[in-house]
């Protein structure tokens, strides 16, 4: 007689017995429990969030360069990228390279935190680099790919380069100084590129400035638009914050409906699902959390 | 029987009778029709009639200003109207008159006279002969044949003869700076030329078309020129002083300038240039010119770091200036504005075609039910769209008093805060609530960018608003490339254009100013009246001197633009340059202060100051006799400077804004021209640092250690009870 292979079939009686011990009522925790998973989750968030400014940003920032620098080129390869008028806060207006910093950066317009996590951005009331006046350019010193992460090794004599709609304009570097040292005189010049950024990097009480002159004749200054609130260096904008309010929102729906599912379900195939939807919105909260530090960051 | 007595007093009668009759001979005879305005020359003009006259307003002591030219007992025109447009004749108008400036006090030709087209000839027929081309206007160095308009464009004017015979046109004059190719100066004569056309032996050829051909030219009418020195040739030693400053007092020190240096006494010779007052506000402190001309003061404690002394120079005003021609030509007269008629031409709020930000408002300024209220009983034209006003681009602070005056009036204010006019109209939406006052106009609505263009500099502005240009670029299509040219002058009878520009430059050029409202209720122009009721009521600033018009007074006679101009000078600077600015004070409160055309005079726009305001500049020269007095009771510290330093620029730059200049020389940099650092003030000052990330940090790592360590407590089963649980 040839043995049964199958294993005998669990009588419903047995089943029942079986099910309750998976789908068990959950135990009121007590104090210690709950107070050790919400210190280390809240632990974990906030670390998290800091991993993403000074990591997981950097990703994004390389990205929006990416696609900021690809627009500029052709462009300007094409001779129609913007030079005057009213330009969209965020357009990719020319180019920034640093030599001796190994600095090559798209520069965008407008220097609100919304646009330097971008890339450097030029302050909207300021001239345009090349043209006659003097050219603000705000850039982040530690977070969203930190271009101006090394501006302090600017040392006098140096170069700087911005290609833009109107040409190529070459300046070098006459003046290196933070924000608080005592006001010292500068030669003038027709045209200047002024670069600054926080310092120290993560915890800033002053800005580092170094400014350039320009080598050469300068291209005829246009008007200038009115600066938006929040450019000026420093400065922090609360345009995200009901963006921020919605993402929380949405991640403590996302938390309790994990909860309650994982507690339906079973814990590994509803986490296997929410994990990504989590980071996900975890991401997009974090990103808008960082908009809000200030611009130079 | 006559006694002796009587035969000699009857000869003696004889006598003097015989000698009135003599020395009234040799009285020479005025002029037949002499002319009402002093300074003004009429001659006969036989080439255009028999008893035709041409009167010109004003032919000697020229600088870059418009004449006006009148005729009478010329050939009457076809139209009481050209209808020509831009650089496009008129072809159907028989009998124009064309009013020319040409080089020499007798040309020989028109190709002498600036911007004219020239003829192209006529070919010989069988009743004619032919008949040869006459060059455009020729000039050294010219490249082109057929460019007649290489400084600009021309300044020639058409125009036609009424009915009665009488015409008149105003024409620019240009001296050897606007046009090196004229290049009139005193040494070099120019000359007006008046030349209609009548047509050939057989009337053929009347139009404007061939204004240039040889027997229109036959009936010119030649009026010489004489123009003031353009350089000022004083002698090379002696006192100088470097003053820079306002654009608008620019015409004024022009005219001081040349006399100041050939003084017998108290001469001194002045260096000017013009530069805009927040740039010369920062050179004063920055010790780099000796006296600065400004309208609202220094930041009060970059002046007392150095010691500065102010002193009102002259007074003068911003107006409104417009050349609009009504929709049967005739030019208007009289035009009356409100501060919320002038912010919806300062923000572009008139429709342009389809731009979203100003739907559903009036197509222009002529079309605006408000301007029809106010200004009724005129024919308007039609117009261009938006009405492209012509705004000054850079930053100043004659800007400034003009948005300050918008931002008191109650209705343009809130105008401005998106509150609709009660004729439904809105602002810009690109412009709404945009802060008020500033110092240079903003160009916000990208849609109009082509024609709200502002321009720099004064003078330049001005003269653009004399010739009835438009600003900003015409874009057209020519053989699939882009074209970019500017938009062509507007021909009298059908000019339209509005600029704010300095009293001076609107004296100057004949143009006619708008009467502003005032606090008051009141339509008031920029007369002499105005200002000074304005100087009468306005405010003094902390220094006691500079001035603001009081825009909250009820006055009816306040022009609500008026505007001081004050010399502002460092205590600080050495005994010769004190020396020499007491100098020059000296002429600005005397004899600078007297009106006239002549050089050295107080020209026609500015107003001579009251006697209340020249005690002023005695007070200012006192100051600097005794130099710099250090302040007896030491202030607060100065805070630590916070934000960043970004340098200014001299020309036209966009600073940051004007807060306590810190800079100061340093000590042995002599040849380095000095720029003053100006700080941003941050909303926020920066002097906290920022713990925002370190503390998240913290937080972060002490709650993911402290979580898990209280499960392994709470495993193991040490630790408190409470925690244990």
């Amino acid at each position: 007689m040839v043995a049964t292979l199958t294993p005998p079939p669990v009588r419903p009686a047995e089943r029942a017995q079986l099910a309750p011990a998976r789908r068990a009522l959950p135990v009121p925790l007590g104090y210690a429990a709950l107070s050790a998973w919400m210190l280390t989750t809240v632990g974990l968030v906030l670390l998290a969030f800091v991993g993403f400014l000074l990591l997981g940003s950097s990703v994004q920032a390389n990205r929006a360069q990416d696609v900021a620098y690809s627009k500029i080129r052709e462009q300007l390869a094409d001779g129609i990228a913007p030079v005057s008028g009213v330009v969209a806060a965020g357009t990719p207006i020319g180019v920034l390279e640093i030599p001796a910093l190994d600095l090559h950066q798209a520069l965008l317009q407008g220097s609100t935190s919304e646009q330097t996590v971008d890339g450097p951005g030029l302050k909207s009331d300021t001239a345009f680099p090349g043209a006659t006046g003097n050219s603000l350019i705000v850039g982040r010193r530690a977070t969203f790919g930190a271009p101006f992460r090394h501006l302090a090794r600017l040392k006098v004599g140096d170069e700087i380069t911005v290609v833009t709609g109107l040409g190529k304009a070459v300046f070098t570097v006459d003046v290196v100084r933070h924000s608080d040292d005592p006001t010292s005189t500068v030669p003038a010049a027709a045209s200047r590129i002024t670069l600054v950024t926080s310092d120290p990097a993560l915890t800033p009480t002053r800005q580092i400035v170094v400014s350039a002159a320009l080598v050469g004749t300068p291209y005829p200054a246009a008007t200038t638009p009115v600066a938006r609130d929040g450019e000026a260096p420093g400065q922090r904008t609360w345009d995200r914050a009901i963006f921020v309010l919605l993402w929380t929102q949405l991640l403590l729906v996302v938390a309790w409906a994990t909860t309650r599912l994982a507690l339906r379900f079973g814990h590994r195939a509803v986490w296997i699902g929410a994990v990504p939807v989590v980071l996900f919105v975890l991401w997009n909260l974090f990103e808008g959390v960082a908009v809000l530090l200030p611009n130079t960051l | 029987m006559t006694t002796p007595l009587r035969r000699t007093s009857r000869s003696l009668g004889a006598l003097l009778g015989v000698l009135a009759v003599l020395v009234l001979s040799l009285v020479p005879p005025v002029a037949a029709g002499a002319a009402d305005v002093p300074g003004s020359v009429t001659v006969a003009a036989p080439g255009a009639g028999a008893s035709a006259k041409v009167t010109v307003s004003k032919v000697s002591n020229l600088v870059n200003q418009t004449v006006a030219v009148s005729w009478t007992g010329f050939q009457s025109s076809s139209a009481t109207r050209l209808s020509n447009s831009g650089d496009s004749y008129d072809v159907s108008t028989k009998r124009p008159v064309r009013v020319y400036q040409c080089r020499g006090a007798n040309p020989s030709s028109s190709s002498d006279c600036y911007g004219s087209p020239g003829f192209g000839g006529v070919a010989a027929t069988a009743d004619h002969p032919a008949v040869p081309a006459v060059p455009a206007f020729t000039y050294p160095g010219q490249q082109n044949a057929y460019d007649a308009n290489p400084d600009g464009p021309s300044n020639w004017q058409d125009t036609v003869t009424a009915p009665d015979g009488s015409g008149e046109v105003a024409i620019q004059l240009f001296t050897r700076r606007e046009s090196a190719a004229l290049g009139c100066a005193d040494d070099t004569p120019c000359s007006i030329v008046v030349v209609p056309n009548y047509g050939d032996a057989d009337g053929n050829g009347a139009t404007e078309l061939s204004l240039d051909a040889p027997w229109a030219w036959a009936n010119r009418t030649v009026i010489p020129l004489s123009f003031l020195p353009l350089d000022v040739s004083c002698p090379l030693t002696g006192k100088s002083v470097d003053v820079e400053g306002s654009p608008v007092a620019a015409r004024l020190l022009a005219s001081w300038r040349a006399r100041t240096c050939t003084l017998s006494s108290g001469a001194v010779r002045i260096d000017y240039t013009a530069i805009g007052e927040p740039q010369t506000r920062t050179d004063v402190a920055g010790s780099s010119t000796d006296v600065g001309l400004v309208i609202d003061p220094l930041n009060a404690e970059a002046a007392s770091d150095h010691g500065v002394v102010y002193a009102p120079v002259a007074a003068s005003s911003l107006v409104v200036a417009y050349q609009i021609d009504d929709a049967e030509g005739r030019p208007v007269r009289d035009l009356k504005l409100n501060a919320r008629l002038v912010a919806k031409l300062i923000t572009a709020s008139y429709r342009t075609g389809g731009n979203d930000a100003v739907t559903g408002n009036p197509f222009n300024l002529f079309h605006d039910p408000e301007f029809l209220a106010l200004n009724p009983g005129i024919d308007w034209p039609d117009g261009s769209p938006g009405n492209h006003p012509l705004l000054l681009a850079d930053i100043s602070d004659t800007t400034q008093a003009l948005t300050r005056w918008i931002e008191a009036d109650p209705a343009a204010r809130a105008f401005i805060n998106g509150k609709p006019d009660p004729w439904g109209m809105h602002v810009n939406t690109h412009y709404k609530k945009i802060a008020l006052p500033f110092d240079t106009f903003p160009v916000l609505d990208q849609a109009q960018s082509d024609f709200f263009q502002p321009i720099q500099e004064l003078d330049a502005l001005a003269r653009q608003t004399s010739i009835a240009q438009f600003p900003g670029a015409i874009t057209s299509i020519e053989n699939g490339v882009s074209v970019i040219s500017k938009p062509p002058r507007q021909n009298p009878g059908s000019r339209e254009v509005i600029g704010i520009i300095d009293a001076a430059s609107a004296a100057d050029f004949r143009l006619s100013t708008a009467r502003l409202l005032n606090a008051g209720g009141a339509y008031v122009a920029p007369t002499n009246a105005g200002v000074l009721a304005a100087l009468a009521h306005s405010k003094p600033n902390a220094d006691q001197v500079t001035r603001t018009v009081d825009l909250a007074s009820k006055d009816k006679a306040i022009y609500p633009l008026s505007l001081l101009i004050s010399a502002a000078a460092s205590t600080k600077a050495t005994t010769s340059v004190r020396t020499s600015v007491s100098t020059f004070l000296d002429y600005a409160a005397g004899a600078g202060q007297v009106p006239g055309d002549e050089i050295g005079r107080l020209p026609a726009g500015y107003v001579p100051l009251p006697s209340a305001l020249r005690t002023k500049i005695e007070a200012a020269q006192h100051a600097l006799k005794a130099g710099y007095q250090a302040p007896a009771a030491d202030p607060t510290p100065t805070t630590t400077p916070t934000g960043t330093d970004t340098p200014t620029e001299p020309v036209a730059a966009p600073p940051v804004d004007a807060a306590p200049p810190a800079a100061v020389a340093e000590p042995g940099v002599d040849d380095v021209k000095q720029l003053a650092a100006s700080t941003t003030s941050l909303p926020q000052p920066l002097v906290r640092r920022l713990l925002a990330l370190p503390v998240l940090v913290g937080i972060g790592l002490l709650a993911s250690l402290a979580g898990p360590s209280v499960a392994l407590l709470r495993k193991v089963g040490k630790g408190p009870a409470w925690l244990r649980h």
